[in-house]
C-alpha cells in the first residue's frame, strides 16, 4: 500500500519537474547557417544561439546573407535596419529542433516559459499537435507567424526598455569590469560590423583571458553599447558639495541633504564655479531671478553654463535641462515641497504613480508661479 | 596690645532648664606688654576668660575689645584672621595632631598665609631652635613626651610671631623640673614685648619676680 | 591675598590622605571598583551598539527569499533581472552561500560566494576581491578564510587546501588562498569566501539558483516602496530590509542591556550609600582636626579647601584608575565575565570583537556621577563642623 503510494508521489513529482524542465538550449548540435567563427552569436544582441536556440530565427537578407537570431526580438530589430524579406524567415522547432519556414509554424505565445529578451515567450512548431500538446503542460495561446510578428513589433519599446534596465544596472558595469581587467584595452572597436563579430574577435583573437560565455556577453556589449558610442551612458557619479556650501535662497547647508543637491555652474574670469542648492525648488528660484541671490557674475540665465540635479532613484548627477520633474507628491525634501527629477521619463511616471504626484514636466515647461505655488 | 573685658557674661546652655553660668559680669584691662596670670580654683571660669580673649567662643553679653576692636562680635572667619594673626594659644591639651611630625604642626598656622618656602623655612627653623624641639623636627608627636609636646605647642603657638601669647594651664602635665623649664620660656617672652596671659592653678607662678599681675578668679567672677 | 595655588595646602591633603592608610585604601577600593564598573558597562553597550550599527549598516538594504511551506527555499537566479527593472533599485545580486558544518572540529563556517566581476553587496566582500586577486589562474578552486576559520582549520592540519565533504559523499579539495582580517568584526572571523562556482559544488546547488537575493537601492526613502513592490512581484518571497534587520537585533540588544541597567542600578545605589553614610556625619577625631586647625587661625575657606583637595584628589584618582582599567578590560582583554551578558549576541554571531570607541561622553557622564557627589560628600559635613565654635569642638 505504502509502497504504492511512494510510487505514485514519485510519478507526480517527476511530473512537476519536468514542467520546469522545458530548456531552450538545444539538445545537440544545432543548426547555425551564418558563416565564420561569429555563426555562433545572433548579430543584434550578442547572445549565444545555442543557448537559445528553441527560440531562434533566421533570414536571409535581400544581399543573400544569412543572419541567425536568438529570438524574434532580434529579428524585428534587424528587419528596422535591412530590408529583409518576410518570405525567407525560418524558425526553430521547439519540438524537433530543425528550421522550419515561419509562416508555416504554429506559435505558441505567452506560455509559462520565459521568453527570450522578452516578457513573453513565442515559440514555434511544424506541427499543430505539437503546439497543443505543448499548451496543454505550459499553457499559452496557439497564433500564427503575422500575429506574432505584429506582437514582436508591438511589444519592442517596452522589451527594450526593460532590457536596457538590467543592461545599465547590472551588465556595462561588469562588462567594462572585465574588460579592463582581462582584455586588451587597445582594441579598435571601429573595426567590427556587428556585435558578434566582436565576441568572435574578443574569444578566438586572444583579444581576452577565457571567459565564461555570462563574462564575454557582458564584455562585448560593454564594449559595443558603451565603449563604442563613447561611455556616454557612463554614470557620472554623485554631485558633490563642500560642507560651507550653503544654498544662496535658503541659506542652508548643502551637504546635510546629499539626496537632494543640485547646482548651477557658471564661469568666473575663466574659472568654472558653482552655487549649490539643497533641492530644485530652491535651483528654480534662483534660475528665474538670478539677480535677487548671486554676486554680480550670475545675472541672467545667459551666464550659467550648466545645471546639474541629483536624479531621485539613482542619486547621481543629471543634466537638469534634459530631466523630468514630478510636482505634488507624498516626498519632501529639506524645504517642503519639491520637484522630484529623474533622467529617466519612465521612472519620472513610476514616482508619479507610486507616490501620488500631479504631474511630470519637463525642464523648459518650469515655471516662477509653478515654483512659488509650492512654498503656498 | 591693649585687651580690655567689659562685662562679660558667658552663660552655656546645657539645655533648656539646665545652664551653667561661667562668667558674671567681668571687667579686665591687660596692657601691652604685660604678663598676667589668672589664677582659681578648676571650674572657676579661667579657661572660658582666654577663650573668650581668642574668639573661640562669644559671650553671652558685654564685649572683648582687642587694640580698639570688638573681637567678641567678630563674623566667624575674621575671627579666625585675628587668631591667626595675633594670638598664640598654647591649649591645656596642647592641641597638636599627633599624626603629624613635629615640624608639620608648627607649620599649620602658616598654611592658610600661602608663605614662600624660605619664609617658611625661616621661622620654623627659628620657633624650633629657639624651643629646643628642632633636634625631633621629624618625629611624629605622639612619640613625644609630654614636656617635648608642650615645647611644640609653644613653638606652634610662636611661629606666626603674634602679640599676645595664651597658655592654659601650662604645667599640668609637666613635672616640676619641666614646669620650671617653663617659667624660663615665659621669662624670655616677657622680654620678646609679648602681652601674656596664664591661665593657672599651679603655685610655681604665684609670686614670680618677671610676672606683673595675679588675678584671682573666683565663680565666674574677679575676685 | 594671593591667588596662586597653595602648595602647602595641597601637601597637607597629599599628607592627610596618606596618613589615613586603612580609610584612604577602603574608599578608592570601593570608588575604583564602581567606576570601574559604571564605565565597563557603558563601554562594552557602546562597543556593541556600535558593532551592531555597522554590522546592520553594512548588510543590503533588501534581502528576497523564496520561501515555501514556512521554510526558506533557494530562489530562481531569474528573479534578480525582474526586480532590476523596478524602478529605485540599483543593483540586485543573487548570493550563494551558507553553513558548512565541520565535524571534525565541530564548528559551523560561513561560506559565502562571489562573483569578482558583480558589483559587491558588502564593503568587507569588496576589498577581499581587491585584496586577494579573484582569478581563477588554474582549474584548483580556492577560497579566502577568516582568521578564525584558518586557526580551526591548522588545528586539523589543514594548512593549505582543506576537503569539503559534498552532499553527494565525494571530496572536494580547495586551497586556502590567504587570511583576511577586515577592519570592523563584521561576522567575518567564521567565514569562508569563494566563486560562486565552487560554493555551487559544495552545496550541490543548480546554477539557475541562488539562496537569496540582495537589493542596493540608491535612495534609501524607497528602500520601503521597492520592498513592497517585490513582495507584489513575488507573492512567495520574504522581504526583510535593513530596518527590519536593526529591529531584531534592537530587540536582543534591550533585553540584555536591561540586565546591564540593572547593573548600574546597583553599582549606583552603593555608592550612594557610601555616600550617605559619609555625608551623616564625621568621626570625633575629624571633628577635633578641624577645630585644632580653626582655633590657631584656619578659616572655614581654608578648611574646606583642603577638604575639598583631599576628596577631589583621592576621587579623582580612583576615577582614573577606574577608567584606566576599564580600558585595559574591555578592549585589551574584552571584557571576560561581562560581556557573558550578551550570550544571545554571540549566539548571533559566534565571534565578534569589541571594537574601540574612545567614549568621551560616557567617561564625563561617570566622572560627573562620582567625583564631584563624593566631593560634596566630603566637604559638607566638613562645613558643618567648621562652622561650629572652635571652642565647642576642641574643648
Ligand atoms: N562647653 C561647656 N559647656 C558647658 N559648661 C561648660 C563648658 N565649658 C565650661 N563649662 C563650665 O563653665 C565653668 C567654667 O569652666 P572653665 O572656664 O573651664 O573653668 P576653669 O578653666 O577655671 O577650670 C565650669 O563650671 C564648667 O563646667
Ligand atoms: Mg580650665
Amino acid at each position: 500500500m505504502s509502497k504504492k503510494i511512494f510510487v505514485l508521489l514519485f510519478i507526480l513529482v517527476s511530473a512537476s519537474v519536468s514542467v520546469y524542465a522545458f530548456t531552450k538550449t538545444a539538445s545537440s548540435e544545432p543548426v547555425l547557417v551564418q558563416s565564420g567563427e561569429e555563426k555562433h552569436w545572433c548579430p543584434v544582441c550578442g547572445m549565444n544561439l545555442k543557448m537559445f536556440y528553441k527560440t531562434n530565427h533566421t533570414s536571409k537578407t535581400e544581399d543573400a546573407k544569412h543572419r541567425q537570431y536568438c529570438s524574434i526580438r532580434c529579428l524585428v530589430v534587424d528587419m528596422k535596419k535591412q530590408n529583409i524579406p518576410t518570405e525567407s524567415v525560418e524558425v526553430v522547432d521547439a519540438k524537433t529542433e530543425k528550421l522550419i519556414p515561419a509562416h508555416k509554424a504554429f506559435y505558441v505565445v505567452g506560455s509559462k516559459v520565459k521568453g527570450t529578451m522578452s516578457k513573453v515567450s513565442k515559440l514555434a512548431f511544424a506541427s499543430k499537435e505539437d503546439a497543443l500538446e505543448f499548451i496543454k503542460k505550459h499553457q499559452g495561446k496557439l497564433v500564427d507567424f503575422t500575429t506574432v510578428l505584429k506582437l514582436a513589433q508591438d511589444s519592442l519599446v517596452f522589451d527594450t526598455s526593460m532590457i536596457a534596465k538590467k543592461k545599465k544596472k547590472k551588465i556595462y558595469p561588469m562588462g567594462k569590469k572585465i574588460f579592463y581587467k582581462m582584455c586588451d584595452t587597445h582594441i579598435n572597436l571601429a573595426e567590427y560590423k556587428e556585435i558578434n563579430e566582436l565576441k568572435s574577435a574578443l574569444k578566438n583573437d586572444n583579444l581576452c583571458r577565457p571567459l565564461k560565455e555570462k563574462q564575454l556577453q557582458a564584455t562585448a556589449l560593454y564594449l559595443w553599447e558603451v565603449k563604442r558610442l563613447g561611455d556616454l551612458g557612463d554614470i557620472t557619479g554623485k554631485i558633490s558639495v563642500q560642507k560651507d556650501e550653503k544654498c544662496p535662497v535658503c541659506g542652508m547647508f548643502t551637504y546635510k541633504y546629499p539626496k537632494w543637491v543640485a547646482q548651477i555652474f557658471y564661469e568666473d574670469a575663466g574659472e568654472q564655479k558653482h552655487y549649490s542648492f539643497d533641492g530644485v525648488k530652491d535651483l528654480m528660484k534662483f534660475y528665474f531671478n538670478p539677480k535677487e541671490w548671486s554676486n554680480d557674475k550670475v545675472t541672467t540665465k545667459k551666464d550659467i553654463s550648466k545645471i546639474l540635479v541629483t536624479d531621485y532613484y539613482s542619486q547621481v548627477a543629471i543634466d537638469a535641462t534634459k530631466a523630468y520633474y514630478v510636482v505634488g507628491s507624498d516626498i519632501y525634501g529639506p524645504m517642503g515641497d519639491e520637484l522630484i527629477p529623474f533622467i529617466d521619463e519612465e521612472d519620472a511616471k513610476t514616482f508619479y504613480m507610486d507616490h501620488k504626484g500631479t504631474k511630470v514636466i519637463k525642464f523648459k515647461d518650469i515655471t516662477p508661479e509653478e515654483i512659488y505655488k509650492l512654498d503656498e | 596690645m591693649m585687651i580690655e573685658l567689659k562685662n562679660l557674661t558667658k552663660i552655656y546652655e546645657l539645655n533648656t532648664n539646665d545652664k551653667v553660668i561661667a562668667l558674671k559680669d567681668i571687667s579686665l584691662s591687660i596692657n601691652e606688654g604685660e604678663i598676667v596670670v589668672l589664677k582659681g580654683s578648676s571650674g572657676s571660669g579661667k579657661s572660658t576668660i582666654l577663650s573668650l580673649i581668642a574668639a573661640l567662643s562669644k559671650p553671652t553679653s558685654g564685649e572683648v575689645i582687642v587694640d580698639a576692636k570688638q573681637i567678641s562680635k567678630l563674623p566667624d572667619s575674621f575671627a579666625s584672621v585675628y587668631r591667626r594673626d595675633n594670638i598664640g594659644f598654647v591649649f591645656q591639651k596642647y592641641n597638636l595632631l599627633t599624626n603629624l611630625s613635629v615640624e608639620d604642626n608648627i607649620l599649620l598656622p602658616l598654611i592658610p598665609l600661602n608663605p614662600s618656602q624660605l619664609e617658611v623655612d625661616a621661622k620654623i627653623d627659628e620657633v624650633m631652635k629657639k624651643f629646643e624641639i628642632i633636634h625631633k623636627k621629624d618625629t611624629l608627636v605622639r612619640n613625644l613626651s609630654g614636656g617635648e609636646q608642650q615645647r611644640v605647642a609653644i613653638a606652634r603657638a610662636n611661629v606666626n610671631d603674634p602679640k599676645i601669647i595664651i597658655a592654659d594651664e601650662p604645667t599640668a602635665n609637666l613635672d616640676e623640673k619641666l614646669s620650671l623649664n617653663f617659667i624660663e620660656i615665659l621669662r624670655e617672652l616677657k622680654s620678646l614685648n609679648k602681652t601674656i596671659i596664664i591661665a593657672t592653678h599651679d603655685p610655681l607662678f604665684f609670686g614670680l619676680d618677671f610676672i606683673d599681675r595675679e588675678i584671682q578668679i573666683d565663680n565666674g567672677k574677679i575676685a | 591675598m594671593s591667588s596662586k595655588i597653595n602648595i602647602y595646602l595641597i601637601k597637607y591633603a597629599i599628607n592627610s590622605i596618606l596618613r589615613q592608610k586603612y580609610k584612604t585604601f577602603f574608599i578608592v577600593t570601593i570608588f575604583t571598583f564602581l567606576v570601574f564598573l559604571l564605565t565597563s558597562i557603558f563601554f562594552i553597550t557602546n562597543s556593541i551598539r556600535y558593532e551592531l550599527d555597522s554590522t546592520v549598516d553594512a548588510l543590503p538594504q533588501i534581502i528576497v527569499q523564496k520561501i515555501k511551506a514556512g521554510r526558506h527555499y533557494d530562489i530562481d537566479v531569474d528573479k534578480v533581472d525582474e526586480i532590476l527593472e523596478l524602478s529605485g533599485v540599483s543593483d540586485a545580486v543573487a548570493r550563494v552561500w551558507g553553513y558548512y558544518y565541520f565535524e571534525n572540529a565541530g564548528v559551523n563556517f560561513s561560506v559565502v560566494g562571489i562573483d569578482k566581476y558583480e558589483n559587491q553587496y558588502k564593503n568587507s566582500l569588496q576589498s577581499i576581491v581587491n585584496k586577494f586577486d579573484f582569478e581563477e589562474s588554474s582549474d584548483e578552486p580556492f577560497m579566502v578564510v577568516g582568521q578564525g576559520v584558518k586557526e580551526v582549520m591548522n588545528s586539523s592540519y589543514f594548512k593549505e587546501y582543506f576537503n569539503f565533504i559534498k552532499p553527494d559523499g565525494t571530496l572536494k579539495k580547495v586551497n586556502i588562498r590567504g587570511v583576511f582580517d577586515s577592519d570592523t568584526q563584521l561576522e567575518s572571523n567564521d567565514m569562508i569566501v569563494m566563486s560562486n562556482e565552487t560554493i555551487r559544488e559544495i552545496f550541490d546547488i543548480d546554477e539557475t539558483k541562488a539562496t537569496d537575493i540582495v537589493v542596493k537601492v540608491a535612495n534609501p526613502q524607497e528602500v520601503s516602496m521597492v520592498a513592497s513592490k517585490i513582495k507584489l512581484m513575488l507573492p512567495d518571497s520574504r522581504i526583510i530590509t535593513t530596518q527590519d534587520l536593526k529591529i531584531s537585533y534592537q530587540n536582543i540588544f534591550d533585553y540584555k542591556s536591561g540586565v546591564f541597567l540593572a547593573l548600574f542600578i546597583v553599582s549606583l545605589f552603593t555608592f550612594f550609600i557610601i555616600i550617605y553614610d559619609k555625608s551623616s556625619g564625621l568621626s570625633s577625631e575629624e571633628k577635633r582636626e578641624i577645630g585644632i586647625l580653626k582655633a590657631i587661625g584656619w578659616r572655614v575657606d581654608d578648611v574646606l579647601k583642603e577638604k575639598f583637595y583631599e576628596s577631589f584628589i583621592i576621587s579623582f584618582f580612583s576615577y582614573m584608575l577606574g577608567s584606566t582599567l576599564t580600558f585595559a578590560y574591555v578592549y585589551i582583554f574584552q571584557a571576560p565575565v561581562l560581556r557573558e551578558i550578551f550570550v544571545g549576541y554571540s549566539q548571533l554571531k559566534t565571534t565578534f570583537e569589541l571594537p574601540f570607541i574612545f567614549d568621551l561622553q560616557t567617561l564625563f557622564l561617570v566622572f560627573f556621577i562620582s567625583v564631584p557627589v563624593y566631593v560634596a560628600a566630603t566637604i559638607i559635613p566638613s562645613w558643618k563642623v567648621a562652622t561650629l565654635e572652635a571652642d565647642e569642638v576642641i574643648r
